[in-house]
């Protein structure tokens, strides 16, 4: 069952299902806009929309109430397409050799001025790359995606050239893009006629719904799946690297924490040569106490750190409660006195030794 | 008229323009005259004057001829009255205007001019 309209043309009523009553308007404002400006051409619309008239009404002839889509072609192949109106003989074999195109797939657009190569959202499988390419090249684009496919097996190069197009052509998102991707003028009318023919479109799509939107699932979910291995990958990766600080951080905080025992309880007193390699500045002036001072000023600088960089990472994962305020301040104090110790070690080592500041 | 002026004009700037365009333009000068030349014989509907050009292989598609018609009457040289049909909507029944006659005459002989040109050319 389809929707019906009626129209005056010429002077009488005519029944005329919607989907032609919208291919005879665009035919009639196609000849509107040929004939342009000069004052004759609303005479010339008015003859020709009463040729149609005694044309559907030669045909309807009283038993056929609507006039059909297949009417109005007729309709066009006999007044003909505005453009055969001036120059008769090469135009017309065009137009006859566009229809039979049309019946294969895909019509071969004359491509006018401005064409740019997009891909196409409307007809992707993938990402629209052959579907634009094909309007652009004026092929069919299963050949193409069949020559990619090809590709692929040839060292794989089908998949990285197909990645290279995806990402370097731009869809066509608007509707004046998609006019420019398949060549024809951008201006109202046709900007509206795609609008009006993309909408159709949608209506027979809602028909094969079922069908469609389960291919479209599964390749989408698979492709899905591949950027989520690709991100759990980069995750495990970057856990990696922060592990390896985290670890070394760790050794710096045991070895300076045996350091400090030793200096403490001096019994580890072989260990004083090893300050002297790892802290040059301290050989000259060992004075134990000083050197406490200096060495628990370092834990404090690396280990609240440490702490900090920890829980930060791993603290999801073994539910650790977020830092609470009080404990963010405590670990700035803390990091600050550490410092201040340092400094203090570092200074009373240097007045002992030389007698300056303090 | 216009036909042998345009095509003289046409001549003359035949450097200059596409062959296409050229013969184009012809078609068009062409057109007219013989459109006055069947309505120099009888009026006619616009649908036998289409059937006419049709079957001397002038013109494929219809539309070529409602813009024609109605630029030779805007020119004064077709004038056409209504006549009720049974069928249908009016429709237009053209003849030619006085001035359309003595234009075809003139028209007629610059064509002959042509033509004796050309095969003389040819020779």
């Amino acid at each position: 069952m389809k929707k019906t309209l009626s129209v005056n043309l010429g002077g009488s009523v005519f029944h005329i299902d919607e989907d032609a009553y919208s291919e005879l308007m665009d035919y009639l404002q196609d000849v509107k806009k040929h004939l342009g400006d000069d004052g004759s051409s609303e005479e010339v619309l008015n003859d020709i929309e009463q040729r149609i008239n005694e044309l559907f009404n030669q045909w309807m002839q009283g038993q056929r109430e609507v006039v059909t889509s297949a009417d109005v072609q007729k309709v066009i192949g006999i007044l003909g397409r505005p453009e055969q109106f001036n120059d008769d003989d090469e135009q017309s074999a065009d137009a006859t050799d566009r229809k039979k195109e049309s019946s294969i797939g895909r019509t071969e657009e004359k491509s006018s001025q401005h064409q740019r190569l997009y891909r196409d959202p409307e007809n992707a499988i993938l990402g629209g790359v052959c579907s634009g390419l094909g309007y652009y090249l004026k092929v069919s684009p299963v050949l193409l995606r069949i020559l990619f496919f090809l590709l692929v097996w040839f060292g794989g190069t089908g998949i990285f050239i197909y990645l290279v197009c995806w990402i370097i052509m731009p869809e066509a998102k608007t509707a004046s893009q998609r006019l420019e991707m398949q060549g024809e003028d951008v201006n109202i009318e046709n900007i509206e006629k795609k609008i009006r023919e993309e909408s159709e479109k949608v209506k027979d799509r809602v028909n094969g719904y079922v069908k469609s939107n389960q291919f479209q699932k599964n390749v989408h979910s698979a492709s899905n799946g591949i950027v989520e291995v690709f991100r759990v990958i980069f995750k495990i990766f970057f856990a990696l690297i922060a592990g390896i600080i985290g670890l070394a951080a760790l050794f710096a905080l045991i070895v300076l924490v045996i350091v400090l025992l030793a200096l403490v309880t001096g019994s580890f007193s072989f260990i004083i040569p090893w300050i002297g390699a790892a802290f040059p500045f301290q050989a000259d002036m060992m004075n134990a106490s000083s050197a406490v001072w200096v060495i628990i000023g370092m834990v404090l600088i690396i280990g609240i750190p440490f702490i900090a960089i920890f829980r930060m990472l791993f603290g999801k994962l073994l539910d650790f409660k977020a830092a609470s305020k009080w404990e963010v301040w405590l670990g700035l104090i803390g990091w600050f006195i550490g410092v201040g110790l340092c400094v203090f070690g570092c200074l009373a080592s240097l007045n002992q030794a030389g007698g300056v500041w303090i | 008229m216009h036909g042998t002026v345009y095509v003289l004009y046409l001549f003359q700037n035949l450097d200059n323009m596409d062959i296409e365009n050229v013969k184009s333009q012809m078609r068009k000068g062409f057109l007219e005259y013989c459109t006055l030349l069947i309505l120099r014989k009888k009026p006619s509907y616009t649908s036998d004057i289409i059937e006419g050009l049709k079957s001397a292989h002038l013109i494929v598609v219809e539309g070529t001829l409602y813009p024609l018609l109605t630029r030779l009457k805007n020119d004064g040289l077709l004038s056409y009255e209504w006549v009720e049909s049974t069928q249908g909507p009016p429709r237009k029944y053209y003849s030619l205007t006085e001035d359309g006659q003595t234009i075809l005459v003139d028209l007629s002989t610059a064509w002959n001019e042509l033509s004796v040109s050309i095969n003389h050319l040819n020779e």
